[in-house]
């Protein structure tokens, strides 16, 4: 059997990088935005393209067959495909010879390439995969983007037999692919990730674990922010996070509601602004939090921003009703 | 000429001390009398300026004969009264037992449980028509508010009670079959039916709900007036989760209510 190079299982960090083709508007989530999305809600495949294409790179893995890889990542985008509160399409166009990560191609490649490569591209052997885009500078829509995935991991499409599961990690990817970033819905409990965690969360479930495969509400819930579907029938909390009266700079709010388990989040902006939007009518429990002190900030796209984590974790002791195309103004005050 | 039911009420209340008898059988045709001669004979008495003598009865509170009402000491006269229709107020409380569970996410557990529900916080209305002195039929409507209390237990912060809790809005519409035995002083009564309830919690759409309702209660006369003071007790469970009773997943099936009411009743009709 292979040698992993790494043997941690939590913490495996997966990196979405954006190349910049001409220029790139990336300044954090908007005020408005409701999940983290990459480059606000504009970051995204163009509403007048009918199917986002997307080939497979032609290379085996050292622990899969190219057919299990273009089996395993058409079941990945399958799962994003399938929301019905999102209106979008993926279409596989075949196998390519294209490399991930060979820009300009107009081939949008998934797949794996060499050790080599990641190395020219400067990328840790740490990371399980990467995920480019390319972007149009007038409208910010993505124009290309590649999913490079790290051989150096015994990849595999049983992970209860042992090994990294390939699909959870290329849903992952597929998030980025379309314009996420990434959520802080979700808890390490030190030996790997909980279950109900977001597909989004910055690192993987680990190996052996499948739990990857299945979207959470988070997760639904900032595709049809991006990509909203005629059969999204939801509405919004929007406010301010505080601390001594003063708006606290990123502060990740989430919503749960109790009834159907429904839990979203959102990423408040520099001055404390959020908006949870996709979120089904109910009556939610809504918690602010800091990013978790073993994140670094990077983990997450705010880029240049300070990040405010000096604050408690911190519920509104009250319930808020989210009504159909509704939003509902909600002030958060936090101890520091 | 006083009232008749004045009188009537005052020879009750007389009567108060004594063993009581069904005040059906006062009427019993087997005494060979009604009441209404012994009130007569008590207002010709009054005329006479001899107030209220005191009246002969057989056992069954009629008079034996008219001699022996006119000079003879106690007992009671017509026994406990009914009339053919009565209209309550209530005002009252319930201890409430729903506990609706509880729902988790990765970062919280979230639990519900009604509160007792306070004095005030549950009244409304009730009439009843009877048949007989013995049976009647009953329709009622009450209004409740219930409060439902939020508990999280947090990972990270720790335990939250909810400032605010969850305010349920209810109307209630019963209908029951009434049985009651008309004493001197007091009125005992059972009665069971069925209920309606349509409540509904600020965002959600109204939800109905149905049980069969168990009662009891004592109505105790005024003694001046065609009215009395009822204290009554109603048990109802209410099944199935639905509507806000599913706020939490996992919730338990339903609400055990206890009420206990407190009412004034206005009594109308000729009393057999």
């Amino acid at each position: 059997m292979k040698s992993e190079p790494f043997r941690t299982r939590a913490m495996r960090p997966l990196v979405a990088a954006v190349i910049c083709a001409f220029a790139l508007p990336l300044g954090g989530p908007p005020a408005a935005s409701g999940y983290q999305l990459v480059g606000g809600a504009t970051f995204r495949w163009p509403p007048q393209l009918d199917a986002v294409p997307y080939w497979v790179a032609n290379r085996d893995d050292n622990w899969m067959t190219v057919e299990d890889v273009v089996t395993e990542t058409r079941a990945a985008m399958n799962t994003w495909d399938q929301i019905a509160q999102a209106d979008l399409t993926l279409s596989y166009q075949g196998l390519t010879n294209q490399r991930p990560f060979d820009f300009f191609d107009r081939t949008n490649t998934v797949g794996f390439s060499t050790r080599e490569h990641l190395r020219e591209l400067g990328l840790s052997e740490a990371t399980l995969s990467v995920t480019s885009w390319l972007n149009f500078v007038g409208t910010g829509h993505i124009a290309e983007s590649d999913i490079l995935v790290n051989p150096a991991f015994n990849w595999t499409d049983t992970p209860e037999r042992g090994g990294w599961d390939y699909r959870s990690l290329m849903v992952h990817e597929v998030g980025h692919f379309l314009g996420l970033g990434h959520s802080n819905v979700g808890r390490d409990a030190g030996d790997g990730l909980l279950a109900g965690s977001a597909i989004m969360w910055p690192y993987s479930f680990g190996s052996m674990s499948s739990l990857g495969r299945t979207l959470t509400d988070d997760d639904i819930a900032g595709i049809s922010v991006l990509y909203p579907g005629p059969a999204r029938e939801t509405g919004a909390i929007s406010g301010i996070v505080r601390r001594d009266g003063v708006g606290v700079s990123h502060a990740h709010v989430t919503a749960f509601e109790p009834h159907a388990g429904h839990t979203v989040g959102a990423w408040a902006d520099a001055a404390g602004r959020f908006e949870l939007g996709g979120l089904v009518p109910g009556r939610y429990v809504v918690r602010a939090n800091p990013i978790p002190e073993t994140h670094p900030a990077g983990a997450y796209f705010f880029s240049h921003a300070v990040v405010d984590r000096d604050f408690q974790v911190t519920i509104l002791p009250r319930f808020v009703v989210v009504r159909r195309d509704e939003a509902t103004e909600v002030e958060i005050e936090v101890l520091p | 000429m006083i009232p008749r039911r004045l009188g009537s009420a005052v020879v009750a209340l007389g009567c108060a001390a004594l063993p009581l008898f069904p005040a059906s059988a006062s009427a019993a045709p087997a005494a060979g009398a009604s009441r209404k001669p012994i009130v007569g004979l008590l207002d010709a008495a009054r005329a006479a300026g001899g107030g209220y003598a005191p009246v002969a009865t057989d056992r069954w509170g009629a008079a034996a004969t008219p001699q022996a009402q006119a000079g003879m000491a106690p007992v009671f006269a017509p026994g406990g009264e009914w009339a053919r229709a009565e209209a309550a107020a209530l005002i009252g409380s319930q201890r409430v037992n729903q506990d609706l569970g509880f729902s988790r996410n990765i970062f919280q557990t979230v639990s519900a449980e009604a509160d007792d529900v306070g004095f005030g916080e549950h009244y409304g209305a009730r009439g009843a028509v009877f048949v007989s002195p013995y049976l009647g039929l009953e329709a009622g409507y009450t209004r409740t508010t219930t409060m439902f209390d939020i508990r999280i237990e947090d990972e990270d912060a720790g335990l939250v009670l909810f400032d605010e809790g969850l305010v349920q809005k209810s109307n209630e519409f019963t209908a029951a079959a009434v049985a009651q035995v008309a004493l001197a002083a007091v009125t005992p009564y059972l009665s069971v039916g069925y209920g309606w309830r349509e409540s509904e919690v600020e965002g959600d759409a109204p939800f109905r709900t149905g049980a069969l309702v168990f009662g009891a209660g004592i109505k105790v006369p005024f003694p001046l007036f065609p009215a009395a003071i009822a204290f009554d007790y109603r048990f109802v469970r209410y099944g199935g989760p639905e509507g806000p009773l599913e706020l939490v997943e996992g919730g338990t099936d339903g609400a055990t209510i206890s009420a206990l009411t407190l009412g004034i009743l206005f009594r109308f009709g000729e009393r057999d």
